[in-house]
């Protein structure tokens, strides 16, 4: 546990490295900004096109959010994925050193990528489709999204922890990511869905999460969202679990079998 | 004469069979084919039922479809010189007898064929998820346009193929390139709701015309449907003209420079 902050340090020092080679002016100021914000805009707009202003507003929140979770969910997965495709993974099982820290450290720029891609979206699109809601509120809600962040972090650890073995990490990290759009009430409220399709929605880390974050943005209290903030800390915490757990076998099961660069 | 021309289609023969070879194990066409269709289509008849507009489901429907046709059709033209360059396959091809372009249509073309089933799966996720009624007014017109577009989309996909030429970060670009023409083009909401001057600049897409010729076949947009139609046969060979001397140039470029493996 003593060398847990230095390990932590190396991983983010690392992840750094990374996103500062992949990262040119070109990338930030051609790819990265336009598609953050356009993204953003084109299901603001269809929301727009549906329900008028006030689903165009409705969509604005959900989709800053997951702006940031969907990049959250595939970077999460993607720090997995690159160790495996960088040769660098049976180094990191091999080594003394706990895993744990350092693949936390790793994922830190994705995650701070992620809150950058919301503050892009609050820049661009705010003032055209965010009438109605204060600064003051946009400012309460901060606590509530770095949670739910943090939780939705999770579910893309558990995606690289099941897609460790395998080549499909990108396509199955990207369709947790698209498929969230549908479940956790991004563009539309879920109650839309068949209920079979709700309860899927409910059990996946952001629902709840996005739920206290629109009601804390109407005006309500902390207190209101305290139960929608609990359950989704609990999913949060049942997600990284299991994915502790799974990752844990997968790295077992591969010292055992000597298969980990068979992918 | 002949017996060149006959060697020009063996080799976009062979090139159409060694791209669906490739595709059939590419996680990035998978997703393109078969998920995002998906989620597209649940995104955007979800939006419009929530608000009570059900009229608009097979509007919503075409759009989706249209999007997967052009992400698999944007994906390639980018995605095969991406491919090509990594696997250091790009400049044997560029400096073969056979001229690259003829390569890149037999890929295209593969491509575009299995973009059809794009739009399958968001008939499919229509009928199935939402028991979209799906009542195609002049079904021949609606193959035809289709067919049209196809070949439309893929002539604009090898303009844009000759700047992938140039860049590493082929990939990136292709996702910018994405969402400012589906919002453009109209594919999930009507252009009214854009602003005046945007209009002449939708007038240049061929998914504009693609999906408005459709959406005229299927009975939803009140016009003659043929003669869209001609006019996206006008703008794949306005496509075709701009692509062929730009793709020359380009090639000439990077051979004086020798700069197509430095990237």
């Amino acid at each position: 546990m003593m060398q847990w902050p230095q390990l932590f340090r190396s991983g983010v020092r690392a992840s750094w490295a990374n996103l500062s080679v992949e990262l040119t002016p070109a990338v930030i100021f051609a790819s990265r900004i336009p598609r953050t914000v356009l993204q953003a805009l084109f299901f603001i707009l269809l929301a727009y096109a549906a329900g008028g202003s006030e689903l165009a507003k409705f969509a604005l929140i959900g989709n800053m959010m997951h702006t940031a979770v969907f990049h959250g969910v595939v970077e999460m997965s993607f720090v997995i994925e690159l160790e495996k495709y960088l040769g660098t993974m049976p180094y990191l099982i091999a080594s003394p050193a706990n895993w744990f820290p350092m693949m936390l450290g790793r994922s830190l720029t994705g995650y701070i990528e992620g809150l950058v891609r919301v503050v892009l979206v609050l820049i661009f699109l705010f003032p055209f489709f965010g009438m109605g809601i204060s600064a003051i509120d946009l400012l309460r809600a901060v606590p509530l999204f770095l949670i739910t962040l943090a939780t939705t972090s999770a579910l893309g650890w558990l995606s690289g922890a099941i897609t460790l073995p395998t080549r499909w990490g990108a396509l199955v990290s990207n369709t947790i990511g698209y498929l969230m759009m549908v479940l956790c009430g991004i563009n539309f409220p879920f109650s839309v869905l068949p209920p079979a399709v709700q309860w899927m929605g409910r059990a996946l880390p952001m629902t709840h999460g996005l739920l206290a974050t629109r009601a804390v943005l109407d005006g309500a209290p902390y207190a209101d969202v305290a139960g929608l903030m609990a359950i989704e800390i609990a999913i949060g915490l049942i997600y990284g679990a299991v994915a502790w757990i799974l990752f844990a076998h997968r790295l077992n099961v591969a010292r055992q079998t000597g298969n980990i660069e068979q992918f | 004469m002949i017996s060149h021309l006959l060697g020009l289609l063996r080799v976009v023969a062979a090139s159409f069979k060694m791209q669906a070879k490739e595709r059939a194990t590419n996680q990035f066409f998978i997703g393109t084919l078969l998920i995002t269709p998906i989620i597209f289509t649940l995104l955007s008849v979800g939006s419009y039922i929530y608000a009570g507009k059900t009229n608009f489901g097979l509007y919503a429907v075409i759009g989706a479809g249209m999007i997967g046709i052009w992400n698999a059709n944007l994906w390639t033209s980018g995605r095969i010189i991406e491919g090509e360059r990594r696997g250091g396959t790009l400049s044997m091809l560029i400096a073969a007898p056979t001229p690259f372009p003829v390569v890149l249509v037999g890929k295209s073309l593969s491509n575009a064929a299995a973009s059809l089933i794009s739009m399958a799966m968001t008939f499919a996720t229509g009928l199935i998820v939402f028991r979209l009624p799906v009542d195609i007014a002049n079904p021949f017109a609606f193959i035809v346009s289709l067919l049209l577009t196809l070949a439309a989309m893929t002539s604009f996909g090898l303009v844009l193929g000759s700047f992938f030429v140039l860049t590493r970060n082929a990939g990136a670009f292709i996702e910018v390139t994405n969402y400012p023409i589906f919002i453009l083009s109209g594919l999930m909401f009507p252009l009214t709701i854009l602003p005046l001057w945007l209009r002449p600049l939708s007038a240049t897409l061929a998914p504009m015309w693609g999906n408005l010729a459709l959406g005229t076949a299927a009975g939803l947009v009140a016009g003659n449907p043929w003669l869209i139609d001609l006019y996206l046969i006008g703008l794949s060979l306005v496509y075709l003209m701009i692509a062929r001397p730009l793709f020359a140039k380009i090639e000439h470029r990077v051979r004086q420079d020798g700069s197509l493996e430095v990237f």
